[in-house]
């Protein structure tokens, strides 16, 4: 099974961490990398860059609307992803608990949905 | 797990501070709930965790402590009539009577607009234009980012005694004038904004010439000037002045550590090692003002400067430079900006494309100029250009009065290196 793993933090956050400290969260990240390939887990992850980069689309009719930012104003933004093959919940959630913005924001688990039903 | 507790708190400051502004109506009884509330936050967090909303607790605990304040320091006078918005205090005293210091305060959930709405505020008083522009970067430095007067005059390179005054005269400004706590609205908007962008420009380029001359202690008015472009870019998110500006600093930034060498010489930006230029500073601000551009806004003045930054930022050489493209932004920016730094920018991008005579010509136009008399980058491209066409002479004279103006070390040693290829090499050739 497949686990989106999405990491919601605010972005000053960040902003107001030093190199040092940035440095800290990305071996911490380091770590959860390891440890995934240690157990043979197929995963991909991704940092995103901050939501001022982002750029929204909508079609309406034929009219392809471009808007400013991301889709959602929300105090946390979107920072970054893991996606984690794993046996259960229980494992992603592990896996989502090591990820160090857990502690300064938010790690929303949500499976991915093969549409199997459909096919 | 614990999370480190600083930065949290540094991210939380500009915006507790801005609404404790509104709640208590006044700026320094503001800063100093804020203090206490950060005090607070670091025993009670250490202990019981960082709360769902760090701002939102915070306010609550400032605003209950500079009630407790009032009320104590509220001799003769009752403390309604001390406070700037009387009605707000007593409506918030009267929500939270008995565990207003206990760490499980019911903590309202703030509306995030309102949150915003505060942050301009806060932004637009600090660069309100009755300040001077020192006024305001200092304003902003010490309210917004919470700085204390010693780190002020570090990142501006003054004492810290001109910062307590520059800071005591903006205050007193701000009174007689009554400026009012609010967003400018409608026409007033954006020649406010400017106003706003142009102090962050002027913060974060006090860092960039003074580490061009040598003193590197400036890079953290360059990191400050970005955070708060980064502010003000989520906070003005459907205009692209402020990421336009961001992407501007962000790319000038990136490219600071070619523009001098080993020695701490001035490095020209044809001979610069892009290896040491900062590609993930460029990504980020390429990724900007690509975003801006895949919107169709408008263009504006920052946009323009972003745009030829992010050029040069992605040429891998000099010569792969789209000097075309360049020639045409500077001629675009002049229709924004009326500062004749432009057309020399210009002359000298005409320079690399082959049209050495039209810059010499657009040099010449500028010569009465009173703004460029005394400015080095001037008389610097007249030598250039003036070598390129062969009119030795004037190029000599012009190189000797750049070496004159250069106010740094490795400005002026570069000059003179020009100026001597120019006597020792008499084949020199015209026209490129």
């Amino acid at each position: 099974m497949q686990y989106m793993l999405l990491i919601y933090e605010a972005e000053e956050i960040w902003e107001s961490k030093s190199d040092e400290e940035k440095r800290a969260v990305l071996a911490d990240h380091g770590v959860l990398n390891q440890r995934l390939q240690a157990d043979g887990i197929d995963y991909s992850a991704g940092p995103l860059m901050p939501t001022t980069t982002s750029i929204s689309l909508r079609k309406r009719g034929a009219e392809l609307q471009t808007s400013d930012g991301p889709f959602a104003e929300t105090k946390e933004q979107l920072a970054g992803f893991y996606l984690v093959d794993v046996e259960s919940l229980d494992k992603a959630m592990e896996y989502a608990a090591m990820i160090p913005h857990v502690a300064t924001g938010t790690i929303e688990v949500r499976p991915i949905d093969t549409h199997d039903d459909l096919m | 797990m614990q999370a480190e507790l600083g930065p949290i708190l540094k991210a939380a400051y500009p915006q507790v501070v801005a609404t404790l502004t509104r709640v208590l109506g006044d700026m320094d009884r503001a800063m100093d709930a804020t203090q206490d509330a950060l005090v607070k936050a670091l025993q009670t967090w250490q202990v019981e965790g960082v709360p769902s909303q760090p701002v939102a607790w915070l306010v609550t605990v400032g605003r209950n402590r500079a009630i407790d304040v009032l009320r104590r320091d509220a001799k003769s006078a009752s403390w309604e009539t001390i406070t700037g918005d009387a009605d707000n205090v007593v409506h918030l005293a009267d929500e939270h009577p008995a565990e207003r210091w206990s760490s499980n305060l019911d903590v309202a959930e703030i509306n995030l607009s309102e949150l915003e709405d505060d942050m301009l505020r806060l932004i637009f008083t600090c660069c309100n234009p009755l300040l001077t522009p020192p006024m305001q970067i200092t304003l902003v430095l010490k309210v917004v980012l919470g700085f204390n007067t010693n780190e002020i005059a570090r990142t501006l390179l003054t004492s810290p005694a001109t910062v307590e005054k520059r800071i005591t005269r903006a205050k007193q400004r701000l009174k007689d004038a009554e400026v009012e706590y609010v967003v400018p609205r409608g026409e007033e908007l954006p020649e406010r904004l400017q106003a706003v962008l142009r102090a962050i420009y002027l913060l974060f380029n006090e860092g960039y010439t003074r580490i061009l001359d040598g003193n590197l202690m400036r890079g953290t008015a360059m990191a400050e000037a970005i955070r708060l472009g980064r502010m003000t870019s989520r906070l003005f998110r459907h205009n692209p002045e402020p990421r336009s500006l961001l992407a501007l600093m962000l790319l000038n930034n990136a490219r600071l550590p070619g523009r001098l060498d080993a020695q701490g010489h001035f490095v020209p930006l044809h001979a610069q090692d892009r290896a040491r230029w900062d590609q993930a500073m460029i990504r980020e601000g390429v990724a900007l003002i690509d975003a801006v551009y895949a919107a169709r806004h408008p263009p504006g003045a920052y946009q323009i400067q972003a745009a030829i930054s992010a050029i040069h930022s992605q040429a891998a050489t000099a010569e792969d430079t789209d000097w075309p493209q360049i020639v045409a932004l500077y001629g675009k920016l002049a229709e924004y900006d009326a500062s004749p730094v432009v057309p020399v920018n210009q002359a000298a991008a005409m320079c690399f494309v082959g049209q050495t005579h039209q810059a010499v010509e657009l040099l010449e136009t500028l010569a009465e100029a009173p703004q460029l008399r005394d400015y080095q980058p001037y008389h610097a491209a007249c030598g250039y250009a003036y070598a390129l066409v062969g009119s030795r002479d004037k190029a000599r004279a012009a190189y000797h009065l750049a070496i004159e103006l250069a106010n740094s070390p490795p400005q002026k040693a570069y000059l003179q290196a020009r100026l001597k290829d120019l006597v020792d090499d008499p084949a020199h050739e015209s026209g490129r």
